[in-house]
């Protein structure tokens, strides 16, 4: 009885043994199709093929993740090469700029939240995504993703990622997600919202394209990239609004920023600079190939070539048909007037241009132009025929 | 004459890049700003951040004009 014991005790040790392996000790191969792999599990022993795994893998080429997930596996570099990431939860989170009366920015900012947008990223390799990203929520913008942008830029808050480039369904593009990101205006004391530094009256929020998804025409309109040039100027995006209901065709370079328009704004190029400008009529058909800075065109301005730079300006009336041709800088002048057919050049109204007086053009009561200086005792008028 | 069109070219190619051009004081801020990023967990570095910006947007604004006024020279 005791060798029968003994036996089985040996049989048993030996047989366990046996069917024990060790995984590591296994031979590296070059996989085949063809090539079994096998499981047990849970007593349930199973058999396939590499082939049959790669048929179930033809079948899911999406994986749902949260941002955090999703940043914990690119950082770690475990993404899946050619897996399309549905990222659930991405949300645009921002800090809102608002700058004090100085035109400085507040000491604080208050961070702002968007709807959620499902967005889905390609896996170009196991760290690296593709530049293309696609949006569920809007599926006929084209939309890049950066990942990298974990918290906001001045108040540190968790951020999923942010919005680079949208072209929206109107093909109006920005570097940053115009379909959230809000501006602020304040009231001018006219109950216009188009001051960009606090007046301490009431203020509202803009989107960019204000009119666009409610309602307005705004069209083909493409800003230049300014969020890479932003922590050199003091603000992390462009700040530009068009509250006009009609704004079409409009190009800027990356120096364009801080800008308010308010009527409409149609078939323009601004290649120089262009900042702190409040537009509030129409503006069409214009070339600003100059600086313009720190004007305010309060009434319809079109048809111009602004080819100098022009800058502490403000037109008040219709501004149209004229062209201003000049070496030295057009500034410090007010236009009062409908200023209409004329040309503007140095050599007729030298005093117009390049020194640091106020000037004004308006129009008499006997429906003339005239420019009007004063020269430290009496006003002076120039007749512009 | 080969000279002429390569300075021309040249040129042109920097004009073309030259969008933007911050000043060294202006680049040393902005490293600051990413610096203090790194280590602004629950925005304990948000004051600082924004002083920081704030003198890059003054720098901006004093090198626009001083640009406006040379090239009104």
């Amino acid at each position: 009885m005791r060798k029968i014991i003994i036996l089985t005790v040996f049989l048993v040790a030996f047989l366990t043994n046996k069917a024990q392996v060790n995984p590591e000790t296994f031979p590296t191969v070059t996989p085949q199709l063809t090539d079994n792999v096998y499981s047990q599990t849970g007593g349930t022993v199973k058999k396939f093929t590499l082939q049959s795994i790669l048929d179930l893998q033809d079948g899911i080429d999406t994986i749902s993740i949260t941002y955090a997930d999703f940043y914990n596996a690119i950082t770690n570099s475990q993404l899946v090469g050619g897996m399309t990431y549905v990222i659930t939860d991405f949300q645009t989170i921002y800090d809102q700029m608002d700058f004090d009366a100085s035109g400085a920015l507040k000491p604080t900012l208050v961070t702002k939240t968007g709807a959620i947008e499902q967005i889905w990223v390609l896996a170009l390799s196991s760290n690296q995504i593709a530049d293309k990203a696609y949006s569920r929520t809007y599926p006929k913008d084209e939309i890049q993703y950066d990942w990298t942008y974990n918290a906001t830029f001045v108040n540190g808050s968790p951020a999923k990622g942010r919005i680079s480039e949208r072209i929206d369904e109107f093909n109006n593009r920005t570097d940053y997600d115009h379909r959230e990101i809000k501006f602020i205006r304040y009231d001018d004391g006219n109950g216009n919202f188009v001051q960009i530094n606090d007046s301490g009256r009431a203020s509202q929020e803009f989107l960019t394209f204000n009119s666009e998804f409610t309602g307005g025409i705004v069209r083909d309109n493409w800003l230049g990239d300014y969020y890479s040039i932003g922590q050199f100027s003091g603000q992390e995006y462009g700040n530009n609004v068009f509250t006009g209901g009609f704004v079409v065709s409009n190009k800027t370079s990356s120096l364009f920023f801080t800008n308010t328009f308010s009527g409409d704004v149609t078939n323009n190029t601004f290649s120089g600079d262009v900042n702190t400008n409040i537009f509030s009529g129409e503006v069409t058909t214009n070339t600003f190939s100059g600086i313009v800075n720190i004007n305010t065109f309060s009434g319809d301005v079109n048809t111009n070539t602004f080819s100098g730079n022009v800058n502490t300006n403000t037109f008040s009336g219709f501004v149209n048909i004229n062209t201003f041709t000049h070496t030295n800088t057009l500034q410090y002048c007010t236009i009062a007037s409908y200023l209409n057919n004329k040309t503007i050049d140095e050599t007729t109204y030298p005093i117009l241009f390049g020194n640091a007086f106020k000037k004004e053009i308006l129009k008499g009561s006997n429906l003339s132009d005239y420019i009007k200086t004063f020269d430290g005792t009496i006003d002076q008028y120039i007749l512009i025929p | 004459m080969k000279k002429y069109i390569l300075i021309l070219i040249t040129l042109f190619a920097l004009n073309a890049n030259a969008q933007y051009q911050p000043t060294p004081e202006q680049i040393k801020i902005a490293q600051q700003i990413k610096e203090l990023q790194k280590t602004n967990k629950n925005g304990k570095n948000s004051k600082a951040i924004i002083k920081l910006m704030n003198q890059n947007r003054e720098i901006a604004k004093n090198a626009q004009t001083k640009k406006i006024v040379t090239k009104k020279r």
